[in-house]
């Protein structure tokens, strides 16, 4: 290993994201938190205001906020938006009577100026319940087509059981690391 | 870091070896065995059961060390091998026997609550299951007597705290205790529950009522299986703890945090800070080996 490497290694070591996890109350939100963090998810009470976490993971420092979903918190998210790089939006995928609102809420923070550059992650979670849409019929329901001035990416994920979790993080850190780190 | 270590070595030592050599001295000069001389010398409640607990954990009889972790234990059979492994002489002391029940009745008790609560957390709430709904319905009936439910999804739900039109999906993983716990304050202490519900109302220091108990009822929970109750079960339950004292130290639990919330003032984002600032306060009345968690100023209610 030569001089280099170790510094590169060290400047990676330095290397902060902040993420910012919203959608609607029950999506999931701080379950998939939990989960990736590898906490037991089956004490889990719904979330009044925010828990944040930061773990390492690849070589980056992740804060990840996980922030309450219930309609009287939402006017609260804004507070949260400052210097987020990513945007993880969760679904309750097997929610079908609020995937309307869920769009909504989601089209409305994609005109928010302080979440102009994220990079926008849309977790179609509780993929294991029977009743459960997969991520083309949610990417349908929520327009994510439409949307031009994010990239982003959506994926089908289950929270209770792990699966895809890792995938999609991967993806998010990913593609803002290629915006924000390049010029290192 | 040499710190920790010094301590573990620390521990090690005192436990190995002069913990033994004390007891045997002791032994020796009082005539009495470690367990004996706890059920003479300390003070009936947590400070007896926790010293006799702390005492069968490090003894070096196998067969009183797995009376912390079996399950099952029978007090009667557990309280005869004691009498033969220590040869104690009933007759010599005509106390020791029932003490010595009572403790071990409650160190074992506290044990098996946890199985029997756990499987009520880990009951979900169905809205399919009529018993689930009806209790509710109470629910609503008990907190707002005057207001009468439009329909079962309705955003009314709001009005007592729940996120959403269904509370179905609020109750989580705290299942059908979340509910059990509003319910039993609600009905057993129903004018302070409505006091609490009024001030969860505030315009400025307001917070969600059903959603903040159902956050206590994790914070029961966590006590509970922490260990930090047994101050207070033992304290307060002669023998093993029912579900009923569960919700008795909810009630405490929710009333105080209420007092807590309204002196603190914070925003509603700042919950889960004020949550765990509470949540260790308690834990360390529990500390103190005479504390209680019981709601004396509105026992009366309960009549």
């Amino acid at each position: 290993m030569g001089l280099l490497t170790i510094l590169k290694k060290m400047k990676q070591k330095e290397k902060e994201v902040r993420l910012l996890m919203l959608g609607l109350d029950n999506a999931g939100k701080t379950t998939i938190l939990k989960k990736f963090n590898g906490e037991d998810i089956n004490t889990i009470s719904p979330t009044l205001g925010f828990n944040i976490k930061t773990l390492e993971h690849r070589g980056f420092k992740l804060n990840i906020w996980d922030v309450g979903g219930q309609k009287s918190l939402r006017s609260y998210w804004r507070n949260y938006f400052e210097s987020t790089d990513g945007l993880i939006w969760v679904v309750d995928s097997a929610d079908r009577r609020r995937l309307s609102d869920c769009k909504e809420e989601l089209h409305q923070l994609l005109v928010e100026e302080r979440l102009a550059g994220a990079t926008l992650l849309v977790f179609a979670n509780k993929q294991d319940l029977p009743g459960a849409l997969p991520a083309e019929e949610i990417k349908e329901a929520l327009e994510l087509d439409l949307i031009k001035t994010h990239h982003w990416l959506i994926q089908g994920c289950s929270a209770v059981t792990g699966e895809n979790l890792l995938q999609g993080m991967d993806w998010i850190i990913q593609d803002i690391s290629s915006r924000i780190f390049t010029m290192d | 870091m040499f710190s920790v270590l010094c301590n573990r070595v620390w521990y090690a030592v005192y436990f190995t070896l002069l913990h033994p050599m004390l007891k045997w001295l002791l032994r020796k000069v009082t005539g009495k065995c470690e367990l004996l001389r706890i059920c003479y010398g300390e003070q009936v409640g947590a400070p007896r059961t926790r010293a006799i607990e702390k005492s069968l954990k490090h003894s070096k009889f196998q067969a009183l060390k797995r009376l912390l972790t079996d399950n099952h234990v029978n007090i009667d059979q557990a309280v005869e091998q004691i009498l033969s492994i220590k040869s104690i002489t009933v007759e010599v002391h005509p106390q020791f026997q029932p003490t010595i029940h009572i403790c071990l009745t409650q160190i074992c008790g506290y044990r098996e609550f946890i199985t029997e609560l756990e499987s009520v957390r880990k009951t979900p709430y169905s809205s399919e299951n009529n018993r689930h709904e009806e209790m509710l319905l109470e629910l609503w009936r008990k907190l707002m007597p005057d207001v009468p439910l439009q329909s079962r999804y309705n955003r009314q739900w709001g009005d007592i705290g729940f996120q959403g039109d269904d509370p179905m999906t609020d109750f989580r993983g705290m299942g059908l205790l979340g509910l059990q716990n509003l319910l039993y304050f609600a009905t057993q202490h129903n004018s302070t529950a409505r006091q609490v519900l009024a001030h969860s109302h505030h315009p400025q220091y307001g917070y969600s009522f059903a959603i903040v108990g159902i956050n206590l009822t994790g914070v029961a929970h966590q006590l509970l299986i922490s260990g930090a109750l047994k101050t207070h079960f033992y304290n307060v339950v002669q023998g093993k703890p029912k579900l009923d004292h569960f919700h008795q130290v909810y009630c405490y639990l929710f009333h105080e945090f209420d007092k807590f919330w309204l002196a603190e003032k914070p925003h509603i984002m700042e919950f889960n800070k004020v949550k765990a600032k509470f949540a260790k306060r308690i834990v360390m009345h529990l500390k103190d080996r005479n504390a209680t968690l019981s709601m004396k100023c509105v026992t009366s209610e309960a009549k």
